[in-house]
């Protein structure tokens, strides 16, 4: 008999899990109808499963194991293609220093030693790093393009303006602006700019972002993940001091957060 | 070649066809050898099991992140975790979300885990302030879950994998690398406080 209680264990789980054979429920059957202590145990089972089957059953929200999905994607892909990229340019440096010499040879391996935008090609690296005048036409490039209407962000009939938390704002005052502005429709916007960002529209992702981070009917968790996506989107249009700003922001706002790992890594490679 | 020549559109969709057609062992081959399609497949296959999981485990603690700890599991895998194919691929994820669970557990002080057990056996003391009182289901649910949350995590793990994730003992043991035997035993204890947490009516 002492195996039975144990054979009757391992029906007991096959007979509560979908799917059981009928053999195995008649065995089971049998064995309950004489031993009370596995009929207890069955009913106790019986009894609790339709209960704990309620706790926790939720899934991931969709959103945010959309943007999970494409950060585990990217840190896929870019550690690869950035390496065979490096390689490849720095075969090309080779090659190119031994026909135009030391000035070709440099602009490629400095192109090779740029931190990685997203997305941005590596022809555009390369452009930014051997035209050094660019940089500050690029900056006010970046600052006219702020100064074009956005999109407004949707907005809602709500509650008056909250206090905007006590966080000091270290970058220009045309960047990250402290001001609160009126409520908006915090979940509307951030899927028009998680649309804008995923659209590969970094300046309209991060004109939204912007704005949104800076509304007043959203925590302060919402708050670090928008500041986040901001600086994502900066990032990928190659305003790198802006999105290093906005990570900085973002982790120091929010409690915490599923990106602040991906934050972290970004800020180190923009610093 | 005329093969080569797609839409973007039309690669996507062939790929992300070819993708949900691959079993779980393919796919995990092909995430481990760096196609990034792949592992967002994966992600979308088990995202949700895995996050239920680790709700279940760690879940129900304003300061535990489920979701930050649901994106560890997979970095895990895709920073190179080497799937060995001697259990099924969800055991594989569930065992690395078992061990994210458990490292994160360790990482926080033993005066904060002091409290958080003072705080379940409060809500316990709570809920049952009025032993006169009929028990609906929301509250025999309340009852469960708190005495779910305070319970030891190697016996809450062992009970949701069982009861909760409909996990043999064998793969059970397999995930937390423990016997059947000691499988049977956690859950066993685990439904019998449930059992007096949450009171002997049926549902």
């Amino acid at each position: 008999m002492s195996s039975a209680p144990d054979c009757a264990r391992t029906s007991l789980v096959s007979f509560l899990k979908e799917g059981a054979g009928a053999e195995t429920s008649a065995e089971l059957a049998r064995h309950t109808g004489t031993c009370a202590s596995c009929r207890r145990e069955l009913d106790e089972a019986l009894a609790l499963r339709g209960l704990v089957a309620r706790i926790g059953a939720e899934g991931m929200d969709p959103r945010r194991a959309d943007e999970m999905r494409f950060v585990l994607m990217e840190g896929t892909r870019a550690p690869r293609r950035s390496g065979m990229k490096r390689r490849a340019l720095t075969a090309a440096a080779a090659i190119a220093f031994v026909f135009t010499g030391l000035s070709g040879a440099m602009a490629l391996y400095v192109a090779v030693s740029e931190p990685r935008a997203e997305e941005e090609p590596a022809l555009t690296r390369l452009k930014r790093v051997v035209e050094p005048a660019r940089p500050s036409r690029e900056v006010d490039h970046v600052e006219r393009e702020e100064e074009e209407p956005s999109p407004p962000l949707p907005l809602v009939e709500g509650p008056e303006l909250l206090p905007e938390p006590p966080v000091a704002v270290t970058d220009a005052p045309a960047q990250v602006n402290s001001r609160a502005t009126a409520p908006v429709d915090p979940d509307a916007a951030f899927v028009d700019g998680w649309r804008a960002f995923r659209g590969g529209r970094y300046r309209r992702a991060a004109s939204i972002f912007d704005r949104l981070s800076r509304a007043s009917n959203i925590d302060a968790a919402r708050r670090g993940e928008v500041l986040y996506w901001a600086a994502r989107s900066h990032e990928a249009r190659g305003a790198r001091d802006r999105a290093a700003a906005r990570y900085e922001r973002s982790l120091r706002v929010a409690p915490g957060g599923w990106w602040r790992t991906n934050a972290r890594s970004r800020l180190r490679d923009l610093e | 070649m005329s093969a080569k020549v797609f839409k973007i559109r039309d690669r996507k969709s062939v790929n992300d066809k070819r993708l949900r057609d691959l079993s779980d062992e393919a796919l995990v081959a092909a995430a481990g050898a760096g196609d990034a399609d792949a592992v967002g497949a994966l992600f979308e296959r088990f995202r949700d099991p895995v996050f239920r999981f680790l709700t279940r485990v760690v879940g129900g603690r304003p300061d535990i992140d489920v979701e930050d700890l649901v994106q560890q599991t997979f970095l895990v895998i895709v920073r190179g975790a080497k799937f060995d194919g001697r259990a099924k691929v969800s055991t594989w994820i569930f065992g690395i979300a078992a061990n994210i669970a458990r490292t994160h557990r360790r990482g926080r002080s033993r005066r904060f885990r002091f409290l958080e057990g003072f705080q379940s056996a409060r809500t316990l003391t709570t809920v049952d302030a009025d032993p006169d009182e009929r028990l609906d289901v929301s509250r025999r649910l309340a009852r469960v879950k708190a005495a779910l949350e305070a319970e030891p995590l190697p016996r809450r793990m062992a009970f949701v994998l069982c009861e909760m994730e409909g996990m043999s003992a064998k793969e059970a043991g397999a995930v937390l690398k423990v016997s059947e035997a000691a499988i049977w035993k956690r859950v066993s204890e685990t439904r019998r406080r449930l059992r007096e947490a949450g009171g002997s009516e049926d549902v």
